[in-house]
């Protein structure tokens, strides 16, 4: 399945170099000379310190900015038409003034391809699934910051995506809560087999999810490595990190990018959100 | 509890404070008459002197002035949020009228419209137009990037867009404006009245001024007064309705 007949997203020599800040004239190069492709049914993870360019990589592949030169791929979704694209950002991408459901249904009443009549259903379905059930009333801001993720994966899951992109989501929250997204997150994904790229800087995150791992280097952001996450499915984050081969992994890619990190320790730290 | 009393409690204890200096001879009460006669004229003797007829003309002008601004403002606010050229277009415009005091154009409005009651819905209009605008135009820019990337994304429809996103984003910030205006749009009613005009509460005001009815100004005064503070707090109330979401607000 994971051949190149299938891939989904193809980038080709992606880079992206944002303009001159004005006063300097100084060119600051995002990310450069990108190429990898994505199968139909494969989560990715994008592993990279900050100022790795991955969001702005997301950004690309969604549209949302347009790369420099190189190009992005989208392949036709299994009907035919175009690939419908979902995407999970860091925090406050849900709507404040909608309900939980609300914002949940707004996204489906824009679809095309949902049909009216289901869109109830879909909605009560995907509430109950994050478990969120007693807080569908609920407004954002009443609400924590998981359940706000929550809802945000709930969206994107319900819009039925041919791919979903994933900017940080967890980035914020406590790493109980992380833990408990990342099954959830895990546990939605087994049931669609969406094609998935994953950004985070989080190593542990990376392999508890993805299928393949793109490492990135920084400054400016470049491919360094892909590795294969041979974990078999579905995954339980509790059991996988009672296993040997879990923490080998960690301490592989750990010492692949120790330069890059410790590089970038101070970043991370004081900046580590704009990656 | 204690706070919610304080609110009641302090004009009630000024006012006391203005009984007994007015009855005590501290204050002339040619010029500062006792609250208990000011109110014993405002209801018993105002209502003969035909004060209803001057509350209704005013709210009528109000009312119409303010809702014709407010929903221009609203409507254009919008659209120019939305719209790069149009922005460019209009927003210099703007700039350089809204610094004009607005009563000073007044005379140039009577000459358009006519000394009636248009005129003075216009120049009510006129006041609350920009402020509801350039609050709603900062309203709709302080719409976070990231809700314009997820309709990007999601190829939210554009009605949609606007009604659900760009409207419900600008609305505490259209709120603002409203509050402003209503304030505005009283001092503009009065200041209107003040001259051209045979009833309303501007015109009740200056009219016994002119005829040393002091006990009838304060009647007025009392009156717009009065309107000031119920629009406020309907105002407030609407927005509480409206804004569920704005934390601080809902209850």
């Amino acid at each position: 399945m994971k051949n190149h007949t299938s891939a989904q997203i193809s980038i080709n020599k992606l880079t992206k170099v944002f303009g001159n800040d004005g006063r300097t004239g100084e060119l600051i190069t995002a990310y450069e000379d990108l190429s990898f492709q994505v199968s139909r049914g494969e989560f990715i993870c994008i592993l990279g310190p900050s100022g790795c360019g991955k969001s702005t990589l997301l950004r690309s592949i969604a549209s949302l900015e347009k790369a420099s030169s190189g190009e992005v791929q989208i392949a036709p979704s299994d009907s035919g038409s175009e690939s419908n694209i979902g995407m999970v950002f860091q925090e406050r991408g849900i709507f404040p003034w909608m309900t939980v459901t609300q914002n949940i249904r707004f996204l489906l009443e824009n679809n095309p391809h949902i049909d009216t009549h289901d869109i109830d259903s879909i909605v009560d379905h995907y509430v109950s699934k994050v478990g969120l059930n007693k807080f569908a009333a609920y407004f954002p801001h009443q609400i924590s910051g998981g359940m706000k993720q929550r809802v945000s994966i709930a969206r994107s899951f319900a819009n039925n995506p041919d791919i979903l992109l994933m900017d940080e989501p967890f980035v914020f929250l406590d790493s109980q809560t992380r833990t408990s997204l990342q099954e959830l997150l895990l546990n939605i994904w087994q049931e669609t087999h969406k094609t998935v790229v994953f950004v985070t800087h989080d190593i542990e995150e990376a392999i508890i999810l993805a299928d393949r791992i793109i490492v990135m280097t920084a400054h400016p952001g470049r491919i360094k490595t892909i590795i294969d996450v041979d974990f078999p499915r579905p995954r339980h984050v509790s059991h996988m990190r009672k296993t040997s081969q879990y923490h080998d992994l960690i301490n592989t890619i750990g010492n692949m990018i120790s330069d890059e990190i410790s590089d970038l320790m101070p970043t991370l730290n004081t900046t580590g959100l704009s990656g | 509890m204690k706070y919610k009393l304080i609110p009641f409690i302090s004009p009630i204890f000024a006012l006391l404070i203005w009984e007994i200096c007015a009855r005590t001879g501290i204050l002339d009460v040619r010029f500062f008459p006792a609250p208990s006669a000011i109110f014993y004229h405002l209801i018993f003797v105002s209502p003969e002197e035909g004060i209803i007829d001057d509350i209704l003309a005013s709210l009528n002008r109000l009312l119409w002035g303010y809702l014709a601004g407010c929903i221009l403002g609203i409507i254009l606010g919008i659209s120019m949020g939305m719209s790069r050229s149009l922005r460019a277009a209009i927003y210099p415009i703007i700039a350089l009228t809204y610094p004009i005091p607005k009563i000073a154009i007044l005379p140039l409005i009577m000459l358009v419209f006519g000394i009636g009651d248009l005129s003075k819905i216009v120049i009510v209009a006129i006041g609350s137009f920009f402020l509801v605008l350039i609050n709603t135009l900062h309203g709709v820019d302080s719409i976070e990037r990231i809700y314009h990337d997820v309709c990007a994304v999601y190829k939210i429809k554009r009605h949609n867009f606007i009604l659900k996103v760009i409207l419900p984003g600008a609305l505490p910030a259209i709120f603002t404006g409203l509050k402003l205006a209503i304030g505005y749009s009283l001092v503009m009613v009065v200041a209107s009245e003040f001259s051209g005009a045979d009833k309303g509460i501007g015109y009740l005001i200056w009219q016994s001024w002119e005829t040393f009815s002091i006990k009838s100004m304060y009647a007025g005064i009392f009156v717009i007064g009065a309107m000031g503070f119920i629009f406020s707090y309907a105002l407030h109330a609407l927005e509480r309705r409206l804004i569920p979401w704005k934390p601080g607000v809902s209850g």
